[in-house]
């Protein structure tokens, strides 16, 4: 068994138990693929995300952990360091600063920090980064509701 | 987020208590970066440190701690609760130190009880005869070599500086001293190795007083580095390698001969003595 396999597993088996743990993230493995997972995050509290139900895909590569997982949001987020159309996240430790100590579990409390802190000076999202840029918070605020409700929340009927 | 807090997450991964961060297995061959301490299965932080080699173009020297970021330039690993080996992070590329053969056979001579050799070279005569002053033109090659193995380091020309040294003056003072009052054989031996193994501490470790012992009998071998390598190898029962690939049954029955035959290696250190 690759050493991947069989550390996803041990995740997998974590995640399990670990559930109720973090109320705020929902792993789920891919019923046929090991290496695919996704992930409905909750929308931090405070935040124009708030409220909202943010699905991730999760495609894991075969050296994992040693490279990291890619990541990306299957649910519309209106946020400077997520590209609105891909859905790909501009975050570090999925990029260079990738260690791996870390896991799926810790990647996802890693974006939900994201969420709550974003880096508008590495934009993917430029009219989302530059609102945050020109001082204009409220603007931002108000976008990120507004895709927050229209995406990630139920309909109302 | 501080990737601390994966380390430090309120349940552990898996049965075992303490698992390796990489493969949140149990740890195989427990081994710790030398600046933090923490802890990896050997094979894990190795395949680590050789990612991230491979993403500079400058030769590595020191890698991040995968858990908290420190800057380590080795991983000790090996630990027997006398010793242990340190594998430095610039060597990782090629492995890591590759010793030679000859430094590798060294090394597994330091497996064998001390005191393996005493019956073929006749110690006690060598400081009754105060051999140690007549100069050792191998001396220098095999304690290189010797050291190499040891430290697991290819540049140990200070180490080996001054262990020549300690043992020149070390000399130098028996020969003055032989003048005024002749000390007895003993002592001269018991200070030898005291010295020596004082000079050698630092670097040899839990390795000292064997290398110490190792030290004296090559010395009082009076062979070169060969000779004296061919009469250890064949101690240990190995196959010299000249022999390999060119094992004919006759060649084969004569070297068992020899090697039942303990005598001939006396006589080789009797010819030489005078």
């Amino acid at each position: 068994m690759q050493a991947s396999r069989a550390r996803l597993f041990k995740e997998y088996k974590e995640v399990q138990r670990e559930k109720v743990a973090d109320p705020d993230i929902q792993l789920v493995c891919d019923d046929t693929n090991i290496f695919k997972w996704t992930a409905l995050i909750k929308g931090p509290s405070e935040t124009p995300y708030e409220g909202g139900v943010f699905q991730l895909a999760f495609a894991v590569p075969e050296p994992y952990p040693l490279q990291p997982p890619q990541v990306r949001f299957l649910t519309k987020i209106f946020h400077p360091n997520v590209h609105f159309k891909t859905g790909e996240i501009c975050l570090d430790i999925l990029k260079n600063a990738w260690s791996p100590a870390w896991t799926l579990q810790s990647v996802c409390r890693a974006i939900i920090a994201l969420m709550a802190h974003p880096e508008p000076d590495s934009p993917l999202n430029c009219d989302s980064g530059n609102l945050l840029r020109s001082g204009d918070v409220r603007g931002f605020n108000s976008m990120a509701r507004m895709y927050t409700r229209l995406a990630a929340m139920p309909k109302k009927g | 987020m501080a990737a601390k807090e994966i380390a430090d997450g309120s349940s552990p991964i898996d049965e075992g208590s303490d698992p390796c961060p990489i493969c949140l297995g149990p740890i195989f061959q427990e081994s710790y970066l030398d600046t933090c301490f923490h802890k990896f299965c050997f094979n894990c932080i190795k395949r680590w440190i050789r990612v991230v080699s491979s993403k500079v173009s400058k030769k590595l020297s020191s890698v991040k701690c995968p858990l908290c970021k420190r800057e380590n330039i080795s991983i000790i690993h090996n630990y027997d609760g006398y010793s242990f080996d340190r594998h430095y992070v610039d060597r990782n590329i090629t492995d890591g130190f590759v010793l030679t053969k000859e430094q590798r056979y060294r090394l597994q001579c330091y497996y064998t009880e001390s005191g393996f050799l005493a019956d073929v070279f006749d110690v006690p005569r060598f400081w009754k005869m105060k051999k140690l002053l007549q100069p050792n033109r191998w001396r220098e090659a095999w304690l290189r070599r010797e050291l190499q193995a040891l430290m697991q380091e290819e540049d140990v020309d200070i180490v080996l500086h001054h262990l020549v040294g300690v043992m020149d003056s070390f000399s130098t003072r028996i020969a003055q001293r032989r003048k005024q009052e002749a000390r007895s054989a003993e002592t001269n031996q018991e200070q030898f190795k005291s010295v020596i193994a004082e000079a050698a501490h630092p670097f040899l470790m839990a390795r000292t007083d064997r290398f110490v012992d190792e030290v004296e009998l090559f010395l009082a071998s009076g062979l070169n580095v060969e000779a004296y390598d061919a009469i250890y190898k064949q101690r240990l029962g190995w196959n010299n390698p000249r022999e390999i690939g060119a094992a004919n049954e006759a060649r084969e029955e004569e070297e068992e001969n020899r090697r039942t035959r303990a005598t001939p290696f006396l006589f080789l250190f009797d010819e030489d003595s005078d």
